[in-house]
């Protein structure tokens, strides 16, 4: 049978420049070793000692490789005027990451386990992890990826620091106060562990940045306090197929999830839309206790090294829950949901989008329908009552936080009662509500409306406003 | 180094940085050997990375990719000439996996990307010697 053998470029300087070579042959492989046979060196490039194809040389047989064809090439035939096309293996890659004498001893207690080993290591070191927030979830988090080794660590917060965050912001020291939260983190993290990047973001996460962002990184990490962010750190992780390990906290309870919709669920397969505005208190809002954002947040970095190093069972598709008070660890099955409206069979969230109207945050809504008329400032307030006008002052707030802090004078009526407790107040009076800041005084501004009390006003600021430029010898929490 | 006309430059980077962090890979088609002509690229086919596991360190260019690429240079009278790809976050010198992998006859491009934004990149051979030289614009 007659042959042609197409020959790939780097090879025709065998054959005398030809971009083909027709051959005598009645199968593949007797094919290759007639054209073997033309020139010794040739047939070293092709074939290996024992006269197999070399593996990095593919040949086809018209469209189809000729490996697959038979269980070996001498039994792959051909026919008259077939043609042969030689195709050499075409890969490479990035220098290989070395380690110093130095990292390998700071690493010696990764280097012998098993499971890790150098090769383990380097793998770190060539990794990229994106932070989203440096606060209780994101110190020990950063703290733990940087010890580890990782070798680009992304940091995105737009706060400062506040003496109110260093009773669980682990990352930040009392003289930080004051300071923008990347910077701090930054000095942190590089004088821990010299040998990495740290990258900050001072942003405000938004849909026109986030893709950009993340696209940079390799697994991202959710250590925020709000929905709105949540809900867009989950839909850049599912667009851009990037894993997204998620912790959150409140009071005693813990979190912990890794969502990555290429193998799993995804957050909004399990939480498609965020719970009504006010219902979930925000850490200031509720409190949180200092050591469980240093549990949850190390477990998050645990289940990124775990990711990188691909081993043992990540997180996907579980969701646990810590009961601090009970020390009770629940895992929860979840499972992908055909209908999702990010990672499911027909997504409508094609693109990222800000929420912050899908979620509506207290405090920006609710301020823009309260009338400036219903607000009274806390010097207008002191110097009204210092001429002698009447108001009841109700405090909406907790009892315990009222044996923080309170107004003098003040009546007390915790904003879970005020419904039931609505008789004991007569509706003529002036009524001025307050409460820490001015979150939950708008509710109950909003309930005392309805319930025909007109001369109500909302303290704005609240105590807080108070003992600051009041009476500044009371305490602030 | 080999120059490239502008606009095949331009989507040459776009493609890298797409990628990233990941490694882009893809085919030169133009004409030209190196030895007795000097090359000329005039055209980037955009392969899909098959490596298996580490994209952000490694490109393999699927055999059935080339074999479509080959056929279509033939029709339009030119050859592959050579490969393309890019090292995130490093810089555009061939590792020891590219030179253990590179064949002699082939002109290959490595393209920086450090941030998402490409960087330098060199055009390269594989010598006799069998080491990486930087091609000459007159090669």
């Amino acid at each position: 049978m007659k042959v042609k053998i197409l020959i790939p470029t780097p090879l025709r300087r065998f054959v005398e420049g030809a971009k083909s070579v027709e051959v005598e042959a009645a199968t593949v492989e007797a094919a290759l070793a007639a054209l073997g046979q033309r020139n010794a060196d040739l047939r070293k490039q092709i074939f290996d000692d024992a006269g197999h194809l070399r593996n990095f040389v593919n040949v086809f047989l018209g469209d189809r490789n000729a490996r697959e064809l038979g269980a070996s090439l001498a039994e792959v035939p051909v026919r008259d005027g077939d043609v042969l096309v030689l195709i050499p293996a075409i890969a490479g890659g990035t220098p290989e990451v070395k380690l110093s004498r130095e990292e390998i001893l700071r690493y010696s207690r990764h280097l012998i386990i098993p499971e890790v080993t150098i090769e383990g290591q380097k793998r770190l070191k060539a990794s990229k992890v994106l932070c989203i927030g440096a606060g209780g979830l994101g110190s020990p988090l950063t703290l733990y990826l940087a010890a580890a080794g990782v070798g680009r660590i992304g940091v995105v917060d737009f706060d400062t620091v506040d003496l109110t965050n260093i009773q669980r912001q682990i990352l930040y020291s009392t003289g930080d106060v004051g300071r923008p939260k990347v910077e701090a983190a930054r000095e942190r993290l590089e004088a821990l562990n010299p040998n990495i990047e740290i990258v900050t973001h001072s942003i405000h996460l938004a849909s026109w940045n986030v893709m950009d962002l993340f696209g940079a990184y390799d697994i991202i990490a959710d250590g925020t306090d709000n929905f709105p962010t949540r809900y867009l750190v989950n839909d850049a992780c599912v667009l851009l197929r990037k894993p997204n390990v998620y912790g959150s906290i409140f009071r005693f309870e813990g979190q912990i999830s890794v969502f990555d919709a290429a193998r799993g669920p995804c957050y909004r397969c399990l939480f498609p839309e965020p719970p009504p505005p006010g219902l979930v208190p925000s850490c200031a809002e509720g409190g949180v206790l200092g050591v469980l954002p240093g549990i949850i947040g190390s477990l998050q970095a645990l289940e990124v090294l775990k990711l990188i190093l691909g081993v043992g069972e990540p997180l996907i598709g579980r969701f646990v829950v810590f009961d601090a008070l009970d020390f009770k660890f629940r895992e929860l099955s979840i499972a992908k949901n055909k209908e999702c409206a990010v990672c499911g069979a027909s997504p409508t969230v094609t693109a990222p989008v800000d929420y912050e109207a899908f979620c509506q945050v207290r405090g920006a809504e609710s301020e823009a329908d309260l009338g400036q008329a219903s607000l009274i400032s806390v010097e207008e307030l002191h110097q009204r009552r210092d001429a002698g006008e009447k108001f009841r002052l109700l405090d909406v707030r907790e009892p315990h936080e009222r044996k923080i802090v309170s107004i003098p004078d003040s009546i007390h009526t915790p904003f879970d009662e005020l419904l039931s407790r609505l008789h004991e107040f007569d509706s003529a009076d002036q009524f001025v509500v307050y409460c820490h800041k001015t979150g939950r005084s708008l509710d109950a501004w909003r309930l005392l409306r309805k319930a025909g009390f007109g001369n109500a006003y909302v303290l704005s600021g609240g105590v807080d406003a108070w003992a600051q430029r009041i009476d500044p010898t009371l305490p602030r929490y | 180094m080999v120059p490239l006309p502008p606009a095949i430059e331009t989507e040459l980077r776009r493609h890298c940085e797409e990628e990233y962090p990941h490694e882009a890979c893809g085919a030169l088609i133009g004409t030209g050997d190196g030895e007795n002509q000097p090359w000329r690229v005039e055209e980037i086919r955009r392969a899909p990375n098959a490596h298996g596991d580490d994209h952000a360190r490694r490109y393999l260019i699927p055999p059935a990719f080339q074999l479509h690429v080959e056929k279509y240079a033939r029709q339009i009278g030119r050859e592959v000439i050579g490969f393309y790809h890019s090292h995130p976050d490093h810089k555009a010198d061939p590792s020891e996996y590219d030179r253990t992998h590179a064949w002699a006859g082939y002109l290959y491009l490595i393209c920086s990307v450090r941030d998402r934004k490409s960087a330098e990149f060199r055009t390269l051979a594989l010598a006799p010697t069998g080491f990486f030289v930087d091609v000459l614009p007159s090669r």
